[in-house]
């Protein structure tokens, strides 16, 4: 059954929405496939949780802490937004697995519209985080008496900006892998991102008890606003400017981040980039003219073109010259003259 | 449907210093199969690429199914199915969830998508493993669902890139018969193979690439009648000289080769029966006695020898179309 010629072509291409929803589905179907992938992912942050409130908690100055804040009040709503960037690192490693597999190849020759193959991704990624996130809430709040000032509202709000935060996040480790393409690389530079990125931040400590040096790589690193703004949420501290501010700055990244995304990802498999595309575009521009030159030069000399006159082929062969003699299979003579005239 | 479902003009791609297209020209009639043909790294598979949209030319222009691949890329994937020389399968779905995945992306429904994949596992004999995991299977295996992915919009113009390589004889046979099929359909086929058999039974018109560039392009018969390695196999019989006979038929304009085998079968390449005639008078007026005289035709594989070979260049510019 392959189909009457009435039925050819029959499926142009889903819409929009359609197309999104099944690449989410697939994606969901890769990242939960495995129980085990998932049970394990929604372990990391928590274990985090576990062991940064145990460890840091007993040794905790009071004194340093805003009056009446506990550590595991301190740690528990940083802790959802540091639990993003794992989560998008993983984004950009599976988005890179994706290409090598072979599989954006068939996207590319199917009508997909390409930039869906992120956004179903990027969703993907965003709900693992907030699973990740929902899981650190419960565990700080019934093991670990985690009791934030800014009540179940506060919370929730805390939340939904470190989903924010975490979408941006997402789309900088997609970007990345687009245009770096190597799962080595972006491995690495996860490797080196992730840590500092985490540490060298309020998270953890106030920035005032930080050497001065990693003070100032505190402040300037986007993370600790991210971290901040969710404490102000979720402990009821001032009026939320920070969060605004926040929010603003994750959807402006998140933006940028999108279109380098895109660009990167449009770019044919297997190739540089598109600077070094448009450069060999150019040399191939030159050289064909200086082909077609070369090829006038010659054209009284060349015998008919072979694929105009297929049947002249056998006159264009050069016979065996005198000198070669018995020596040698049929086709060696040929080959050794066919080096000899390039 | 009439008129070519592809048409390529001074089609050109270049990585970097690598020319993998250095100006292609080919139609291929709509509702016919063309056999690509060419050595290792000759540019078949990019050429593929460029026609699916995959990769972008250079310079040139390409039209399938009346679309430009630049231009109109969509209309040219509406149009299309392609099966890689790699498989592209998802390897964390089933081979069923993998063509009904293809099948909503091109907008059908559920019950649309699962009834075409149901009918392209049973095309293919996929039976019970299509509900395994695309991972566990057998290169073979994994051929032929993408081979099914490919077909699942029911394409008129198809791409197959080495189709049949990793297919034990009947996973060939159940293609070709697939392709025939979808000929009869009126569907345009281009294959790449490195089965001269494969081209020559399933291709209308074969086209022979060699450092991306069309060297050859014809039917079957007409590129085994061009090479001119139709030969005749001459042993000599005892008491004659194979040296002396080689001298005779030089004399007499041809160039005759030894046979890899036999020290006294002389091997002469002619272009037409009629030399028959001029070889055995050489033979006679050097006095050679003729022990056995065997005619052959040239196979398609002479004509891959001759034309698609690494460093032929001499006809590779020859063949170069202004
Ligand atoms: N992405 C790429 N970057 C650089 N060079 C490339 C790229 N893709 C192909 N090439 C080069 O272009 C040339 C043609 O390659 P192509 O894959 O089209 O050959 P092919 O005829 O399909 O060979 P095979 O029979 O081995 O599949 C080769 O020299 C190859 O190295
Ligand atoms: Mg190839």
């Amino acid at each position: 059954m392959t189909g009457t010629v009435a039925e050819r072509d029959a499926w142009r291409g889903g819409s929009t929405l359609g197309q999104l929803r099944t690449l989410t589905a697939r994606q969901f179907r890769i990242v939960y496939g495995d129980r085990r992938v998932a049970f394990f992912s929604l372990l990391q942050p928590v274990i985090m949780l576990l062991l940064f409130s145990q460890v840091f908690g007993r040794m905790a100055n009071p004194e340093v802490f805003p009056r009446g804040v506990r550590y595991i009040d301190y740690l528990a709503p940083a802790l959802l937004v540091t639990t993003a960037i794992g989560s998008a690192q993983g984004a950009g490693l599976g988005l890179v697995r994706d290409m090598e597999s072979g599989m954006v190849v068939r996207f590319r020759s199917l009508p997909v519209r390409l930039p869906l193959v992120l956004v179903a991704r990027s969703l993907t990624d965003l709900v693992r985080v907030g699973l990740q996130m929902l899981a650190v809430l419960g565990c700080a709040l019934l093991l670990l008496d985690f009791r934030p000032d800014g009540g179940a509202p506060g919370v929730l709000a805390a939340m939904l900006l470190s989903l924010v935060v975490a979408w941006s996040l997402i789309w900088v480790f997609l970007a990345l892998g687009a245009w770096l393409r190597s799962i080595e690389v972006l491995a690495s530079i996860g490797f080196l991102a992730v840590f500092p990125l985490m540490f060298a931040s309020s998270a953890f400590v106030p920035l005032e008890l930080l050497p001065r040096w990693l003070r100032i790589v505190a402040t300037v690193n986007p993370l600790t606003y991210g971290v901040e703004a969710s404490r102000e949420l979720a402990l009821g501290w001032g009026a939320g400017a920070t969060a605004v501010a926040a929010v603003a700055a994750s959807l402006g990244l998140t933006a940028v981040m999108a279109m380098v995304a895109v660009a990167g990802f449009r770019r044919p498999p297997g190739e540089g980039s598109t600077r070094s595309a448009r450069r060999a575009r150019l040399r191939a521009a030159a050289r064909q003219q200086q082909d077609d030159e070369q090829q006038e030069a010659q054209a009284g000399q060349q015998p008919a073109a072979l694929r105009d006159a297929p049947l002249d082929l056998a006159h264009r062969l050069p016979r065996q010259g005198p000198d070669e003699g018995v020596e040698g299979g049929p086709h060696q003579g040929a080959r050794e003259r066919g080096g000899k005239e390039t | 449907m009439n008129g070519n479902a592809i048409r390529v003009r001074g089609l050109r791609k270049s990585f970097g210093d690598v020319h993998a297209l250095a100006g292609i020209d080919l139609d291929v009639r709509a509702g016919t199969v063309l056999g690509l043909l060419g050595h290792n790294g000759a540019g078949k598979t990019t050429l593929i690429r460029v026609l699916a949209t995959v990769t972008p030319p250079t310079a040139g222009t390409a039209e399938v199914a009346g679309f430009d691949v630049s231009d109109q890329g969509l209309e040219v994937r509406r149009r299309i199915g392609l099966t890689g020389q790699f498989a592209a399968l998802d390897e964390h779905l089933s081979g069923f969830a993998n063509l009904v995945l293809i099948a909503r992306l091109l907008g059908a429904g559920t019950g649309e998508a699962r009834r075409r994949a149901t009918e392209l596992v049973e095309m293919f004999d996929l039976g019970d493993a299509a509900r395994r995991r695309a991972g566990t299977y057998s290169g073979g295996m994994r051929r032929r669902i993408d081979l099914a992915a490919s077909l699942v919009a029911r394409p008129s113009v198809l791409f197959l890139d080495e189709p049949t390589t990793g297919l034990d004889p009947v996973g060939r046979q159940v293609l070709w018969d697939a392709v025939r099929k979808l000929v009869a359909d009126g569907t345009t086929v281009l294959l790449t193979t490195q089965y001269l058999d494969e081209a020559d039974q399933l291709a209308d018109r074969i086209a022979v690439l060699d450092g991306g560039r069309v060297v050859a392009e014809g039917t079957a018969a007409e590129l085994k009648a061009t090479t001119g390695s139709r030969s005749l196999h001459i042993t000599l019989a005892e008491g004659s000289e194979p040296g002396a006979a080689a001298r005779a038929l030089r004399d007499a304009g041809f160039s005759p080769v030894a046979d890899g085998g036999n020290p006294r079968t002389v091997v002469v390449p002619v272009a037409e029966a009629a030399d028959l005639v001029e070889v055995v008078r050489a033979l006679v007026d050097g006095h050679t006695d003729i022990a056995d005289l065997v005619f052959t035709e040239p196979t398609l594989d002479d004509v891959y020898m001759s034309l698609a070979r690494p460093g032929t260049r001499a006809a590779a510019d020859g063949g170069k179309s202004g």
